[in-house]
């Protein structure tokens, strides 16, 4: 089941939270919305799903407008825990169970058991990273073809993270259609296969991952001392992005790669490589652009 | 079942009510058993069967029998007049203490003095047996359970605000049928839990005494206002707390300091508002806002008869202003309701 977001808008006041946002999600992709606090993402998911009113746009699922029906097979996982705290585990299944009619009360048992989730518990005594699980079973245990999960990892300890991630893929491969958005980018890159980052509420990139990926290289070459002359390298428009940790210099380039590594040599480079971008690199390009012009420094 | 949620908080208010209930239960078990004793007719008994005592039956015109008796052993008089299931006695005896004193006692169909002067007991006994009983009273006695219940109830839709938005509407349900159903269910247990306290009352009635149940002029109308009183109190506090972001909380703890201050300020402002200019715009202001306060027309003019006469109306019309506002409030919940954002 695809969706498509068409020029999304939510403004309060004169600010714009999500600013003319238009994505288009394949049906059965996992699609990571990456950005960072404040970019409009959970505002994004909060508008997809009509528990904030937009302000111009439209979304369709599978080219049809967002009804009470839809949620018959469309889960979320929000960024805080939304859940009762006066109610326990198995309330909280109970209440599924007795609303949605695709609820699978024998797979709902394995991911309790999965997460080493008590359902007797009150929501009130379980830690963050318990209740985020709790949300997680609540949403795949209603076998749905979409799911918008914000943040599904938050507080959770690596075996947990790693599960959900787990089920992400396995979704994934039976054809469900999975939006995610995490600050966990190792996690994204992992599970997504198309991006979009988001800042100050634009989408400032989007696409595959592979073809974004494709596109750029990183040339990191390393200095005898952390006194190194960068002239010059931030006006080649080969180059996306400079960055300087210490002696390390890491250049995002678009093209040129082996020319570039070359000229790092000729800096006086000790050691020079190249290697293929992660998506680490892609977002904080992406974030970064036009902010601090193309020269990063970190300590 | 896509009010569970609700339905989880209704079964926890219907379990305070019980337990309230069952308090006032165990107190009046706890009373009869206290006052447990040889009953009047025991006592009358007992007195005309003195070997020592000279009795006298006359039968009266009326029907009723008047037994006179005379013990000089005892030094007691007793005079005891039965007809049919009421039964009245006189009886003087010498007293236990020489200490002057008067007690009395009502209890159920009983009414009971006693004096004590100059070491004599005299002692007055009413007793109706078959008294009789207003049913519609009856429900009188659920209205203080009836608003505790809507009070713990109120503003369900507030409470989903409060932080499970993303929970309430991301089920395959509109938001306004999820509204009605949540008030309803709600509505539903304050009605439920009505009714336990009225056979809570009527088992602590009969404790005591088997009346003689009756319908009174005004039965329907009477159960009707003590059920449509609480309903629209609930209503309103929904209604006044449907588009907060957080809890129903200050909304009901304010809502009773308004509900009693209004209608308050208005009464008191009535003489004032005769000659004072200021005054009339402020009694104005109040007395119309008591119109939309349900507890207004709860007033209790006459506990004989009616209760929710506020406003000079008759019981059917308060009956019908209940109703309206209980509508009108629940309207006003479920349109502002579906136009918060989470």
């Amino acid at each position: 089941m695809s969706i498509s977001i068409e020029h999304l808008t939510k403004t309060y006041g004169k600010f714009a939270a999500v600013d003319d946002v238009t994505i288009d999600i394949p049906s059965g992709s996992v699609f990571g919305l990456l950005g960072p606090n404040g970019a409009g993402k959970t505002t994004t998911f909060k508008c997809m799903l009509g528990l904030a009113r937009s302000t111009s746009g439209a979304v369709r699922f599978d080219g049809k407008p967002l009804t009470a029906q839809t949620f018959e097979y469309l889960s979320y996982v929000p960024e805080r825990s939304v859940l009762y705290d006066w109610m326990t585990g198995d309330q909280h299944l109970e209440m599924h169970k007795r609303t949605f009619s695709r609820y699978n009360e024998k797979r709902a048992a394995e991911l309790m058991q999965l997460f080493s989730l008590d359902g007797r518990k009150r929501v009130r005594a379980m830690s963050k990273g318990m209740r985020t699980a709790l949300s997680v079973v609540m949403a795949f245990a209603i076998d749905p073809d979409i799911m918008v999960l914000d943040e599904p990892t938050s507080g959770l300890d690596p075996v947990n993270q790693r599960s959900v991630l787990k089920l992400i893929i396995d979704a994934s491969a039976q054809g469900k259609t999975v939006v995610l958005s995490s600050h966990q980018i190792g996690q994204v890159e992992r599970a997504a296969d198309h991006i979009a980052v988001m800042k100050q509420g634009k989408v400032v990139l989007g696409g595959a991952v592979d073809d974004l990926k494709a596109g750029s290289k990183i040339v990191e070459g390393i200095f005898p001392s952390d006194s190194i002359a960068l002239n010059g390298l931030s006006s080649d428009a080969r180059i996306k992005r400079v960055e300087k940790t210490g002696r390390i210099v890491r250049l995002t380039v678009s093209a040129g790669g082996d020319v570039l590594a070359r000229q790092l040599s000729v800096m006086g480079a000790q050691s020079v490589r190249i290697v293929d971008l992660n998506l680490e690199d892609i977002f904080l390009d992406a974030v970064d652009a036009g902010q601090t012009a193309n020269i990063v420094e970190t300590a | 079942m896509y009010y569970y949620v609700e339905y989880l908080r209704a079964k926890g208010a219907i379990k305070i009510a019980l337990i309230l209930l069952g308090i006032v239960l165990l107190a009046a078990i706890v009373l009869r058993i206290a006052v447990h004793g040889p009953s009047v007719d025991d006592w009358a008994y007992s007195l005309a069967h003195s070997p020592t005592a000279h009795v006298t039956r006359t039968q009266l015109s009326d029907g009723s029998t008047r037994t006179v008796i005379d013990d000089p052993q005892k030094q007691t008089h007793a005079i005891i007049l039965r007809n049919g299931g009421a039964l009245s006695m006189d009886i003087r005896e010498p007293a236990a203490s020489a200490r002057t004193q008067h007690d009395s006692m009502s209890m159920g169909s009983m009414n009971v003095n006693e004096d004590t002067h100059a070491g004599i007991t005299h002692v007055t006994i009413d007793y109706h047996s078959g008294f009789e009983y207003d049913l519609g009273l009856l429900f009188l006695a659920t209205i203080p359970v009836g608003f505790i219940v809507s009070t713990i109830l109120a503003g369900p839709l507030a409470k989903e605000n409060d932080g499970h938005l993303e929970l309430a509407w991301t089920k395959p349900i509109s938001r306004e049928r999820y509204a009605l159903a949540s008030v309803t269910v709600d509505i539903v247990a304050i009605l439920v839990s009505q009714v336990l306290c009225a056979a809570v009352a009527l088992i602590g009635t009969l404790l005591f005494v088997l009346p003689r149940f009756s319908y009174g002029p005004h039965f329907g109308w009477n159960i009707l206002v003590s059920l449509l009183g609480p309903i629209a109190w609930f209503a309103l506090l929904t209604a006044a707390s449907a588009s907060l972001k957080r809890g129903p909380g200050l909304v009901v703890g304010l809502g009773w300091l308004f509900a009693i201050i209004i209608p308050s300020v208005a009464a008191g402002l009535t003489d004032a508002a005769r000659y004072n200019a200021i005054a009339s715009v402020f009694y104005v202001i109040f007395h119309s806002l008591s119109y939309l306060d349900p507890i207004s027309y709860m007033s209790f003019h006459n506990m004989k008869s009616t209760i929710g006469t506020g406003f000079g109306l008759s019981i059917a019309a308060t009956a019908f202003a209940l109703a309206a506002l209980s509508i009108g409030y629940i309207a006003l919940s479920v349109l502002q309701w579906r136009r918060v954002e989470a």
